[in-house]
């Protein structure tokens, strides 16, 4: 199901022409956990309605690689990181909440016009 | 040194900067207060820890709780910390009584060895093993643990999971099953086509023995009977010698051709309701004459034997054939055994058996304690000239008849050998619903002739000469004709002719039962008799054959003069006594 708003969308079009993906995103889950299973559907549907083959996912299991959850400064899980396009951006919880998770991606302006440098 | 417009745009990004990480902490904060988490992430000086929230890992507990496998996790010394539902109900037990109980209190007694090494081994690294559980209702199931070692920091603690193999184990011998039933089809399928290459190598194999035998027939009765006009003719008691030692020779010939049609399956059979074990005692000189003295005869009948369907006279050279065999067997000496016994063969038994039908049979069997036959060439023995015997002791034709005798009565025979012990020849022959007939004696009226004129009706010229010659020696006004067409003109031209006295197999449009059906339509007040020494032809014979006399070739003139006196006559003919009897025709029609 797509969401509908008034608010124009930020260019995800294409891959550009290196191939190289636009986003590139990291979803860090603690296995099958109820929080991280709905996180990974929520942002699949997300990226297939609004990144469609302009985008790489990794998704991190921090059972089985809690080292790198203390690298990328991962505090609760699960939590989704945007490295690609800058800023980098954490964004914490099941992602349930599809505005403002593509508020957090960049895909949409914040309210008021302006977005974090 | 930065411009004072400089230090300004600084202050504004690290603003930004911390706003978006003070949004960020908020968020995460929020997140948290929600419970929209799973776990955390501590960052100690010993390492990463994730800490996951009670309510988190419930996909897990549900997948615990509900799977058909037992669960449970035991501390190092075996005793039970926990376990899932499907594992309490495997043992019968409540699971609140089972936390704290030593799990061995539920291995069989003799597996706890296996369950000792396994826990043993586990606390290094994973293992599996194959031991006995007692169920709630007592029995003991063979079931599959593997059990690994879940170290934290309170020591070791061991995970097992439980599968019941009896359900694998049961299908596992069903598949075993299957596969035998299966294997034992194909074997019973092998056996069938083994059974009708056999059968079918016998069929052509027979076509070209009785293909060869009415050649021969037709030249026997040429040489037979112009050797016995030529005895009749000459008075030299020297030459007559020697006219007797031809004769000698060509029924010793007459008698090899019969063996080959009854092989052929185109002798003429006689088919009547005989009971062998009456016959038994009459043969029992013949036999031992044959066998001499160094061989023990022993005839054993079974009490209330049924009456059985066969032809008397080939059922006497089948055994003899037999016996003569078994006797070759045994140079040193030994016993043969004759034994009579009543079969009821259902579906299955025939199927085993091969080439026969379900029913009841008598059986006739045959046993020497002679040096068997080689199983490499046992398949062969019933192949015409087929011979163990050396150059000059066998004709290789004795099983021959007795195969073709037997499944040309309805029968079959079977041979089982062991080398080194002996060997038992099974005659099945078909049980007859009828009342045994007593033994007739046979008789020949050599002098029953009457005048009369006879139209003698044969495609070979020397053959069609010495009928004239004989009938007419017999006082005989004779007619005659190469085919069938030319004889219908010859009774058109002479409608009082008495007999027509025709050969079966004749070239031309018409064979000798359609020119006897042509003639008794014609002329109803002719006689009509058939001779040939190829005494079916299955298949391209026109039925309702039995309704005229017939003759085997090859004849002699006595046999001749009885045949066309009783068909004269109009009675049935006395069997002449040299020669086989002349009856009604039957015809193989079965075919394999």
């Amino acid at each position: 199901m797509s969401v509908r708003t008034d608010e124009p969308e930020r260019n995800t079009g294409p891959p550009p022409a290196d191939g190289r993906p636009t986003y590139v995103l990291r979803l860090y889950i603690t296995g099958q956990t109820r929080h991280s299973m709905h996180a990974l559907e929520n942002l699949k549907k997300i990226c297939e309605e609004h990144l469609r083959g302009n985008y790489q996912l990794d998704v991190v299991d921090v059972y089985e690689h809690p080292e790198l959850a203390a690298e990328a400064q991962i505090y609760a899980i699960p939590t989704l990181v945007k490295s690609l396009p800058e800023p980098l951006r954490r964004i914490i919880g099941d992602l349930s909440d599809t505005p403002k998770t593509l508020v957090g991606l960049d895909i949409r302006p914040h309210k008021g016009g302006t977005t974090p440098s | 040194m930065s411009t004072p417009f400089e230090v300004e745009k600084k202050l504004d990004a690290e603003i930004a900067r911390l706003k978006a990480r003070l949004q960020e902490t908020e968020e995460t904060l929020d997140a948290i207060r929600r419970g929209e988490i799973d776990a955390l992430v501590v960052s100690r000086a010993s390492g990463t820890q994730v800490f996951t929230l009670a309510t988190a890992d419930l996909p897990y507990r549900l997948l615990i709780e509900q799977m058909q496998e037992g669960a449970v996790t035991l501390n190092a010394a075996g005793l039970i910390l926990f376990c899932n539902p499907c594992f309490a109900n495997f043992v019968g037990a409540g699971r609140e009584t089972l936390l704290g109980q030593p799990l061995t209190r539920f291995v069989a007694v003799t597996d706890q060895p296996i369950f000792n090494d396994i826990l043993k081994q586990a606390l290094t690294k994973p293992a599996r093993a194959e031991f006995r559980l007692r169920t709630g209702t007592g029995d003991e199931r063979t079931i599959s643990m593997s059990l690994a070692n879940l170290a934290s920091d309170d020591g070791p603690i061991l995970c097992g999971v439980i599968s019941d193999l009896t359900q694998h184990y049961r299908r596992s011998r069903e598949l075993a099953e299957a596969n035998r039933k299966l294997r034992e089809e194909i074997s019973d399928r092998e056996r069938a086509e083994a059974d009708l290459r056999q059968a079918q190598k016998m069929e052509a194999v027979g076509q070209l023995t009785g293909g060869l035998a009415h050649d021969f027939n037709n030249l026997l009765t040429i040489v037979l009977g112009n050797l016995q006009l030529a005895r009749k003719a000459i008075h030299e008691p020297r030459l007559i010698g020697k006219i007797n030692n031809a004769i000698g020779a060509a029924e010793r010939g007459a008698r090899l051709t019969e063996q080959l049609l009854s092989f052929a399956r185109r002798q003429t059979l006689r088919l009547d309701a005989i009971d062998v074990n009456a016959l038994l005692p009459d043969l029992q000189n013949l036999f031992q004459h044959a066998v001499g003295n160094q061989i023990e005869l022993v005839i054993r009948r079974s009490p209330e034997l049924w009456p059985s369907k066969t032809d008397r006279n080939q059922l006497e050279s089948a055994l003899l054939n037999l016996i003569i065999n078994a006797r070759d067997a045994m140079p040193d000496g030994g016993r043969i055994t004759i034994a009579t016994n009543n079969a009821d063969i259902s579906e299955a038994d025939a199927a085993r058996i091969g080439e026969m039908l379900a029913g009841r049979y008598v059986v006739l069997t045959v046993s020497d304690t002679g040096m068997g036959i080689d199983p490499a060439v046992l398949p062969r023995v019933i192949e015409p000239f087929f011979t163990t015997k050396g150059v000059g002791l066998g004709s290789g034709l004795g099983l021959s008849q007795v195969y073709g005798f037997v499944r040309q009565s309805g029968g079959t025979f079977k041979i089982e050998s062991t080398v080194g012990r002996g060997t038992s020849v099974h005659l099945y022959l078909p049980a007859s619903e009828a009342l045994p007939i007593a033994p007739t004696e046979d008789l020949v009226r050599e002098d029953d002739t009457a005048p009369g004129k006879i139209l003698v009706v044969e495609d070979n010229t020397a053959v069609r000469e010495l009928a004239i010659e004989v009938l007419e020696g017999l006082g005989y006004e004779v007619l005659a004709a190469a085919n069938a067409t030319s004889a219908l003109k010859t009774l058109a031209a002479t409608p009082d002719v008495d007999l027509v006295f025709s050969d079966v197999v004749m070239p031309g449009t018409m064979n000798g039962i359609e020119l006897a059906h042509e003639v008794g339509r014609r002329h109803p007040g002719c006689a009509i008799l058939l001779t040939s020494g190829f005494t079916a032809t299955p298949g391209t014979g026109p039925s309702g054959a039995e309704e005229f006399q017939f003759l085997p070739k090859p004849y002699e003139p006595a046999v001749l003069a009885g045949a066309v006196a009783a068909a004269l006559g109009g009675h049935a003919m006395p069997p002449p006594q040299a020669m086989k009897p002349h009856g009604s025709w039957v015809g193989d029609r079965r075919s394999i």
